[in-house]
Order: structure tokens, then sequence, then C-alpha cells
């Protein structure tokens, strides 16, 4: 449905965007995560068509909308973008904003789409408002309306719930995405928010310093991170160090904690410093440890609690979520297991 | 606290309703109708006046609107070359009276003049073998006020379209709607109560003018409320008719105030504005010429003109006075532009402090005198500071014995005060609209971090506010500058200023001679001008 | 250090104008509706024969008076110059003048131009006739101002502005001579003759002859003869081809309208005002009016600049000023009636 491959794109000598490949099937919800100033709106903007790339192509539907040879209008390109804040038109009410996109239709069909695109978002009593007179997750839905009244075939939303408080984002971003589903819709979703990515997303693209790390699906970014930053990125973890070993054709590395063995066909030596990925889960509360670890830092999380562990002879810390009866204070020390199920290193 | 703001307001209160004084003489001579008056005005002439009135600040608020509009588009969505040159000339019109555009035009169009001479010439022309435009009549005057009144318009607008989001023209073109039809659709009606508010300045300012219409022969309000007191010595009849066009402009400041409420509601400062296009060099070309006309006609061709006529008939004998003309002109307009721009922030700032019903009512009532014109308004002035001369010089004779004399009525105060009442709208829109952009809770952080009203006022608000009292006083600066009627009438003996001398010479038909006093407003007029452009640009460049 | 030295100068100057509005030598304050160009001179003159300092203050007469008025028994005006005599009659009936008896002002004016009370008396004369085109007009089809209202004018004839104080004396004076009916009669008919709708100063009405918009103008002589001594070639050229008639000659005479001064009643420096008053009817003021602005002195035995002796003696119209100064609002309600703008 889209597909886009080694796309290229930069601003004078600055290279935004680096070879980056990604693609969704009909239906599928795309999430690009990335921090503030990765290129993340700058993908956005170049499969819409504000912006062509130097390289690469961008393939909507059956159709080739950018390549080396074409370079398709944007209003051709049937996509609707929802933008951040929304860019709903203030002097324009519910109703004109949702049908600003059909002018080209006839006035009854015009009609028809508009009506059942404000059905879609449960808008019918608001028609007559304007954007002033809505709360913001109703301006939301609004601007959901408005992209998807033309029935675009592949809707992209920029940042868009990150003018809306945590309760609402959450709540809407579920609505949005079962409506999405309903209506078997494409979309691309732009955040830096992984949780508004895991809520909405069937795959997510991880986007830094022009480059994509990694296009997976959540539970691969978090068990299976193809690159350091997609690690330290998604989701919480430190890395211990050790030394790589080799012995019966396996790597192993070797640390304070144990020693592991490595998944083969990582471009990993023997010899070498390690970093060894340990997820919070994966360290347990075990009394009976002789491994100790005292607490220097904690955060209660309800069912849980976040422990901030050092080891003893190491300054290196650790991230330990125990359930929430296991209650220590600051400076006290207990024991630890380490049980991991994915062994992600790096050099 | 709350004790130390409506103190505050008090004086703005008590300042408001002595700045208001010559307003409340010129609407208290309805305290008696001279029925008979105004049955004959009301036969005679008094429909012409409300006609060529209402076509005149319609049509000057058409045509600013038109040119301001278009400029502002093209400036802001559209990156051509010269953009940076004309940016930087096209409030030039601003230094330009409208008398003298209006003199100028006139001696270059008029039926005697080069342009119609030459054609003559070259057809071979009698008089009644084809027809010109007369330059003195209604439209006349409307094109003449437009040209040098649409930066009203355009800085307004230029703001407006520019703070417009980006997006917005982004999802027009998803939605396939063309360059022209967004205009249409959206950037226009979005700036449209930035833009009314320009074209209510500019329609006010057209119906104040005096020595336009005079000159043209066109009866407006103005040139009746002249010759009902002049012809007729019916002063009470004169300021009726001045209460009169009041209530036009009060309306005027209505529909302005209304539009400004609906710009906040518009006002949608999301992510960057809007982006220039880049065109290719024929049409940027085209749009630089387009662009450049009113520049062109609003500004060179009237200033060349009088260039020439002051090159080429001045002798350099009367040259040594000017220099003495050109300092009174500013030293007026810089004292003016102290007190008016500081009368302003007070006036916004109690309004921004209690927004009482009071407040509000006060700044627009002192807003009134824009429109009217100046002789009127030195009438309502010399009345109580003549009054109130009279009183003190009793009062100092019965106890000390001495006679200061007319301390206020006689000198430089008298001016100072009509300038106040006259331009005191120009410095409010600017003071008010910049203090509108502050977020109360700036106010609000100040006060928690113990800064006390006055010292948020001189350590928050008039830094940010820097650029919008900067404008402000430009404006007030060029407008007094070029200011006349009043003038005339109350400035001290032996004293004279550049819009006198040019008066004197213009209206005793000595046109050419006038040029040069003329060219001097002009050339007086542009480095304020030209400083406001680069203020307004730079607040331009720290809002993208 | 020069430059610096004569901004400073500058400066202390202009200060001191903008916040005295009264010294202690001696010296008169003159309120002027004049032009400050046609009152300068022969004010410098003054000062330099007398040792009397002028301050001048220049303006519409109308809000001189007003500003007389309004600064009460206070006021610093001691003299009050206008361009007409409608004014005068006002300032009188504000009753902000005084009596100027003063026998060398009797015995320099005629009484028919003076005040009856000697509150103003006039200084000039200044003839409205009427002006035609050499080329196109011949001067035995003119006679009277009445005949200017025939058929055959229809379209030739340019005029100023019924703003304007000369036509209102103009047809103020016609209204003594004429009386009501007939005066609003020769308005209208001469509103329907107009080559155009009006506009502009009586120099830009010969202009318009001389240009061949209109064949007939109605001005002041001086303006004719202040182009005919241009120093401008072109501007001069352009007069010279437009010539004076001299209506109602055989009737009540050309209309003619005064310029005049005024003592004001709260005058502080009476004795320096008598004393201008003296000056401006002295031979050499009234000779300078009548060759730097060519207006016709009142003093007898005063010599014509030459222009106007070109133009020809005429007879004027002998009415009582006061009573055209009294019915100029009448006047001006005609003009409306008639329609002339």
């Amino acid at each position: 449905m889209l597909d886009i491959r080694d796309l290229t794109l930069s601003y004078g000598d600055n290279t935004v965007l680096h070879n980056v490949s990604l693609s969704l099937a009909q239906g599928e919800i795309g999430c690009v995560l990335g921090p503030s100033g990765c290129g993340k709106t700058t993908l956005l903007r170049a499969i819409a068509g504000f912006k062509k790339p130097e390289s690469g192509c961008i393939t909507i539907g059956e159709q080739t909308v950018c390549d080396e040879l074409v370079n398709i209008e944007v209003a051709e390109r049937k996509v609707g973008v929802i933008f951040q804040d929304f860019a709903l038109f203030p002097h324009l009410s519910v109703e004109k904003n949702i049908a600003y996109g059909l002018q080209k239709i006839n006035k009854q069909e015009r009609k028809t789409l508009t009506d059942s695109a404000m059905a879609l978002v449960d808008l019918q009593d608001y028609a007559h408002k304007y954007p002033h007179e809505l709360s913001g997750g109703q301006q939301q839905r609004v601007a959901i309306a408005r992209a998807l009244a033309p029935k675009p075939d592949l809707l992209l939303l920029d940042e868009a719930f990150s003018s809306l408080d945590p309760e609402l984002r959450e709540r809407l971003s579920g609505e949005i995405r079962s409506l999405l589903k309903k209506q078997n819709i494409t979309a691309l979703l732009i955040t830096h928010d992984q949780t508004e990515a895991f809520a909405m997303a069937d795959k997510i693209a991880v986007l830094q310093d022009h480059v994509c790390h990694q296009w997976d699906t959540a539970y691969a970014l978090y068990h299976e991170p193809a690159t350091e930053f997609v690690a330290k990125f998604i989701g919480e973890g430190t890395f211990i160090e050790g030394t790589i070993r080799q012995e019966n054709q396996q790597l192993i590395i070797d640390t304070h904690l144990g020693s592991f063995l490595l998944e083969p066909g990582k471009p990993l030596a023997e010899g070498i410093k390690g970093k060894l990925l340990v997820r919070p889960d994966d360290l347990r509360h075990q009394d009976e440890s002789l491994l100790k670890a005292q607490v220097v830092g904690r955060s209660f999380r309800g069912a849980h609690i976040m422990y901030r562990l050092q080891l003893e002879n190491s300054n290196e810390t650790l991230l330990c979520l125990a359930p929430s009866h296991h209650d220590h204070a600051v400076g006290e020390s207990f024991g630890i297991h380490l049980e991991i199920e994915h062994v992600i290193c790096f050099a | 606290m709350q004790l130390k703001a409506s103190a505050f307001s008090l004086y703005t209160v008590l300042a408001g309703l002595i700045i208001g004084l010559p307003i409340f003489v010129v609407l208290l001579s309805f305290y008696s109708l001279d029925t008979a008056v105004w049955t004959h005005l009301s036969e005679t002439v008094l429909s012409g006046y409300i006609y060529n009135s209402l076509v005149l600040a319609l049509g000057v608020g058409f045509g600013a609107t038109l040119l301001g509009t278009g400029l502002a588009w093209c400036v802001v969505s559209y990156d051509f070359v010269g953009k940076i040159w004309l940016q930087r000339l096209i409030l030039l019109p601003l230094a330009m009276p409208a008398y003298i555009i209006a003199y100028t035009y006139t001696g270059l169009l008029d039926f005697s003049g080069p342009v119609q001479s030459t054609l003559r010439t070259w057809f071979e022309l009698g008089k009644q073998d084809y027809w010109f435009p007369e330059v003195r009549s209604l439209p006349g005057a409307i094109i003449m006020m437009a040209l040098v009144l649409y930066p009203y318009v355009y800085i307004l607008a230029r703001t407006a379209f520019a703070e417009q989001a980006q997006k917005f023209r982004e999802v027009s073109v998803l939605a396939g709607v063309s360059k022209f039809q967004h205009f249409l659709q959206v950037a226009l009606p979005l700036a449209r109560p930035a833009i009314m508010t320009g074209a209510a300045l500019a329609m006010m300012e057209a119906l104040a003018d005096f020595g336009t219409v005079e000159y043209f022969g066109v009866s407006t309000f103005t040139t009746g409320i002249y010759r009902t007191w002049f012809g007729m010595g019916d002063i009470q009849a004169a300021s009726q008719l001045s209460g009169l066009l009041c209530m036009f402009v009060f309306a005027l400041l209505v529909l302005e105030k209304q539009s400004r409420r609906s710009a906040e509601t518009y006002s949608s400062r999301q992510g960057t504005g809007t982006q220039a296009l880049k065109l290719s060099i024929g049409k940027g070309t085209t749009v630089l010429f387009l662009c450049s006309l009113p520049l062109i006609f609003g500004f060179i061709v009237p200033f060349i003109q009088l260039a020439v006529w002051a090159l080429a008939y001045t002798d350099a004998g009367s040259l040594g006075e000017y220099p003495s003309y050109a300092l009174n002109s500013a030293m007026l307009a810089a004292i003016g532009t102290v007190v008016i721009v500081l009368l302003a922030l007070m006036f916004s700032y109690a309004k921004r402090l209690q927004a009482t019903k009071l407040n509000r009512s006060v700044v627009q009532f002192v807003g009134l005198g824009y429109a009217m014109p100046g002789t009127v308004i030195a009438i309502g002035v010399l009345i109580p500071l003549g009054w109130l001369d009279i009183k003190l010089n009793l009062f100092t004779k019965h106890f000390f014995d001495v006679q200061p004399g007319l301390v206020f009525s006689g000198t430089i105060v008298t001016l100072i005060f009509a300038y106040t009442i006259r331009f005191m709208s120009v410095a409010l829109h600017n003071t008010e609209a910049g203090i509108q952009r502050i977020k109360p809770s700036m106010d609000e952080a100040a006060i928690t971090l113990g800064d006390t009203r006055l010292q948020t006022l001189f350590k928050v608000h008039i830094p940010l506010l820097s650029a919008s009292l900067l404008s402000a006083c430009l404006l007030v600066f060029v407008d007094i500058l070029k200011e006349l009627p009043a003038t005339l009438v109350l400035r001290p003996f032996n004293f004279n200023t550049l819009a006198v001398k040019t008066f004197e010479l213009a209206s005793d038909e000595r046109l050419i001679d006038a040029a040069l006093p003329a060219i001097t407003i002009v050339l007086v007029g542009i480095l304020p001008v030209l400083l406001l452009t680069r203020t307004l640009n730079q607040i331009e460049k720290k809002h993208a | 250090m020069k430059v610096m030295n004569k901004t400073k100068m500058l400066l202390v100057a202009s200060f001191a104008t903008f916040f005295t509005a009264t010294s202690i030598a001696a010296e008169v304050n003159v309120y002027s509706a004049r032009k400050e160009a046609l009152i300068k001179p022969i004010l410098d003159d003054f000062t330099e024969q007398t040792g009397i300092k002028v301050n001048l203050i220049t303006g519409n007469a109308d809000a001189l008076i007003s500003r007389i008025k309004s600064e009460g028994q206070f006021s610093p005006a001691d003299v009050l110059v206008s361009t007409d005599v409608g004014r005068l009659v006002r300032a009188k009936q504000m009753g902000i003048t005084q009596a100027n008896d003063d026998d060398i002002v009797k015995s320099s004016v005629p009484a028919y131009l003076r005040d009856e009370d000697e509150h103003w008396t006039a200084l000039t004369l200044r003839a409205r006739p009427i002006m035609y085109a050499k080329d196109r007009v011949d001067p035995e089809t003119l006679s009277t101002m009445q005949g200017l209202t025939k058929e055959e004018w229809k379209g030739r004839i340019c005029i100023r502005s019924s703003n304007n104080i000369y036509n209102q004396s103009m047809i103020s004076g016609m209204i003594q001579t004429q009386g009501d009916a007939q005066t609003l009669a020769w308005a209208e008919g001469l509103v329907e003759n107009f080559a155009r709708s009006p506009k502009g100063g009586d120099r830009d009405q010969i202009k318009a002859v001389v240009a061949g918009e209109c064949d007939i103008a109605i001005a002041n002589t001086y303006y004719l003869a202040g182009m005919l001594n241009s120093e401008d070639a072109d501007t001069r050229k352009v007069a010279e081809q437009v010539a004076v008639f001299w209506p109602d000659q055989a009737g009540a005479g050309a209309h003619v309208n005064i310029s005049g001064i005024s003592i004001a009643k709260h005058a502080t420096n009476t004795a320096e005002a008598k004393k201008l008053v003296q000056f401006m009817l002295s031979d050499q003021a009234q000779s300078w009016y009548a060759d730097t602005n060519h207006e016709y002195p009142v003093k007898e035995g005063i010599e014509w600049s030459d222009t106007l002796k070109e133009m020809g003696e005429f007879k004027a119209q002998e009415v009582s000023l006061t009573k055209v100064g009294e019915t100029n609002a009448k006047a001006l309600m005609l003009m409306d009636r008639a329609g002339w703008r």
C-alpha cells in the first residue's frame, strides 16, 4: 500500500533523510518514532509531496508518486494529513472545514461525503459550531473528519496528539485506532511519544540522525532492538560491560552478573569489549541470591517498584522492576538474579 | 495592589476626561439647535455633504484595501527580484501629505498641465476633442488619498498574512485548492479583521481631510464645517456638523473594535508562518512592477515633480528660513509624540489592569478625535484653555497682582493638546495591539516574583512593547509633521512650520513656490518612515 | 563645531518662541489673515522705522477671530488684519474690536471705506471684474454681470467655489444693489453657464481661460497682475492672453472688496497699534501694496502700478461695506440654494 525505498532528502548541504525504507500493507497503521530533529516530519512532508526527495521512490497504492522521473502533485496523491494543532480554519464552521477538501465534487455528493465524515467521528450535532467553540478532543475529531472526507488512500498524522493532555491522548489514540481499523484505512503516524506509537501502530520505524534504525513491530523493537540507539530509546534498560570470548564456535559474554550466550549473526568478535542490554524485567528480586545490590534510587509504580541498583565492587547501575511488596529503602541491599530471555549485545 | 490599580485607573479616567474636553465642547453644541440654519442646510447642502463624505470614505477605504492587501499578499507569499527594496520603500507614501500629492497631480494632470498640453500638441486636439479624466473631482480625491493611505492597510495586512500558519496553505494544497482560491477562501477571511482595522484608519483620515477636498472642490463634511463656520459665521451649527461627523467615526470605531475582537479568535499562531514562494525572473519582474505602482504614483512621481519645481523655481535667497521651519516642525512633532505615546501607553495599560466598562469607554472616547477636522479640534481646545487662562490671570491678579498672560492658549501647550486629541487614536492602535499580545500570565509571573505593577510595566511590558511603541512614535511623528489646520490656528506668535508655509503658498495658488516647503516636509518625514519600515520588518522576522 | 553652535542657537531660539507669548519691550501683536509674504516685509519696515517689535501670527480670519474671542480679556492681540470686510464686521459684532478715533485715519481713508464707529478701516481695495480670452471673446459682447447669465455664455464661464469669501462678498454686494430675488436668479443663471464645477483658486480660473476650458473668468485683479509680473516667462505669456473687462460701468459699478485693519478691544499696546494703523496708511505702505501685490490704495494720490494702470480706471460699486459684511451669511445660503458649489 505504502512503499518507501531508499529515500534520501536534504535541505541544501544538510542531509535530513538518508536511505530510509519502509512499507505498509492496506489497513496497516505505521508509525515513525524518533526524537525531535531526526527528520520524521520531513519524511511525512516528502510522502505528502510538499518536499521533493533527492533520490529514492515512494509508492502509494498502485501509483508511484515520486521517483527519479515522476513527482506527482500533492493534490493528486490522494493523501490526507492531520496536522499538529490540527490547522482547522478558525473562520469556517465544522461542516465547512470538513467540506473544504471536497470542492471539486458536485454539491449533492459533497453533502453526502461531509455528512458521513461527520457521522464517522460523531460530530453531527456540531456541524455549525466554530473550532474555537469546541474542546481539544472535538477539534481533533474535526481534523480527522476533514482529512478522511475525500477518502484518501493514505492518512498521515503529524504529531496529531501532542497538543492534547495525556489522558485524552491515550483515550483518543485508542478510539482512532479502532476507527481506522474499522474503515480499513492505511495510516502513518509521526510521533516522538513511544506510548502513543505503541498504542496506535502495527509497525514502528525508529528514526534517528536521519537514518531509519529499525522498521518492526513494537515487540521486536523492545526485545530485539537492531541498534544500540533503539535499545536505549525504546523502553527502559541499562548496559553492563563484559568481554566476549569464543567457546565451541559460539560467542559468550562474561559480565559481573554471569556469562551469556550470544545469538549468532551479530557483528561481534572474540576479545572485544561488549555491552549487554539489561531490561528491568530481566532482573529478578531473589532474597536467597548471593549477588547483592544496593538501592540507590526507587520510584513507586503501583504494582511494581522500579529500583535503581548499584552492584558491589562496581560502579555500574541496573534497573530492576520488583513487585511492590518487596519494599526496600534507599541504602538497603537485596539479592538479585539475572535471567535474560533475549540476549542483546553491542560492541 | 487592587487599590493601586484602581487609583491608576482613576487617573486614567481623569486624563481621558481632560483630553476629551474638546470633543465635549463639540458635542455640547447640540444643547441648542438653530432650526432655521438646519432647515437651510438639510434643504440645500447637507445631503451632498453626507453623500460625498460617505463615497469618499468608502472609496478611500476600498482603494486603500485593494492596494494594501494586494501588496501585502504579494510580499508575504512570493519571493521575487527587488523585493527587499520594495519592502524598504513601500511605506514612503506615508510621508506624503494628501494635500501635497493633490497639489502635485493637479499641476501635472490639469487641463493646462504638462500632460494634457503635450497630448494636445501631439495629436493637435482642441478643447472639446478629447476626454481626459478630471483630477479635481471626487474620484480624483479618492485616488489621491488611497495612494497615500494604503500603508495603513498594508502594515496590518502583511502581519496578518505572515502570521497565518503555513499549514493552512498545505491543507489547501492537499485539497487541490488553487493559490488564488486559497487567498479568497482562507487567507483573506482570516486577515479580514486586520484589513478592516487598517481600512477604518484610512477612512477616518479621509473623513478628517480638509486640504484635498477643499482644493478639489468636493463638498464634504469638513468643507461644510468650514463653510458654515466661516461663511455663515455660525460656529454653533459648524460644531453640530462636526458632532454629526463624530457619529460616522464612532460607527467606524465600533466596527474596528469588533474586527479586533474577532481577530483574537482568528489569531492562530501555530508553527511556522506563511513561507514565501520563489518566483522565476519573468514572473518576479512582473510582480515587482505591479507592486511598485502604488509606490511610484503615491510617492516617486509627486516627489520628482516637487523636486523639479523646487529646484527650478526657488531662488537661493529664500532658503535661509527653512532650517528653522524644519526644526520647528520636528520639535513640535517630537514633543507631541512623546506626550501622546506616553498617554496612549497609560490608557492601554489601565485598560489591561482593569478592563472596566468605564476604562474601556474612556479609551474609545479619546480615540474619537482622529476624524475630527483640525480646525474643529482647535476651537474645542481654545475654548477650555482660554477659559482656564482667564481664570488663572484673574486669580493671580487678585492675590499677587501679576498677570502671567496666556500660559496655555497662547503657547505650544495648546498645540500639543490639540495634537493629543487628534492623534491619540493612532498611538492607541499600536499600544493596545502590543499590550494585547503580552500574555496575562507574564504579569502574574512578574508579580509573584515580587514586582509591583509599576515595576512590571517598566521591566516586563515596555521591553516587550518596544517595537509597538516605536511604531506608534513614528506614525504619530509623521502625522504631526503633516498636520495643518490646528497648527495654523493655534501656533504661537512668529512661529512657522513647514506645513503652515506650504499651505500659505499653495492656498495663494503659488503651487510652485510651495514646492520647497512641501518637499521639505516629505524629506523630514522620510527618515521616520524608513525607520518604521525597519521596525516592522524586524518584528516580522522575530515572529517568523 | 560651527555647525553645532548654529544648531544650538536655532534650538534656543525656537524654544524661546515656543514658550514666550509676550515679552516686555515696545511691541505690537498682530493677528493677520493676510499671508505672511504679503505683510511681513511691511511690518519689518515698521519695526525699522519705529523700533516697535512686531509679533505676527497668520491664519484663517475666522479662526483668528475665534481665538481672540476665547482668549478674552487677556488676549495678547492688539491688531487684527483681515482680507475682507465681512470678517471685520463680524469681529466688531462679536465685540472684540475697539474704536480708533484717529484723525490721520479719517483724513486718509474715504468715509465709505471705514466703519461708522471707526472700529475698522480699509487698507487696500481689491476689484473683482470679468476676465476674458482675448482671442475668443469680443469685449463688445460684454456689458454687465447680469449679461453673463445669457444663453450665449453657456458652458463658457469659470469661477471658483462659493466657499470663497470673494464670491460671498460679491453676491453680498449684489444683494445690496439688486435685492434678494434678482441676485438668486442671477446666481442660478450663472451656475447654468458654468464651464465646469467650481474648483481651484482665482489663478486657476485665469489659467483655465487661457487653456481654453472656458472663455470667461471672474477673478480678483491682483491675481492676474501677479501673473503678468511673474518671474516665470511662461506664466507671463499665459496671463497676456487674458484681458480685464469692467462690468456695470453704466450702472452700479464693478464689485470691490477691501483688506482692512482693526484694533482689538483688549489691546494692551494701544499706542503702538495706532501707530501701526497709521503706518499702514502711510504713502510708503500704500505704495508697497500697490506695487507688490497690485491692490488699489485707499489713499488718494498714491500711484498705481503699471499693470493696474493698464487695466484701466473703473467705477467701483459704492455700497455700504458694513452691510456687505452683515449679509455674508445670507449670500452664502443664497448660493447654496442656487446650487453653486
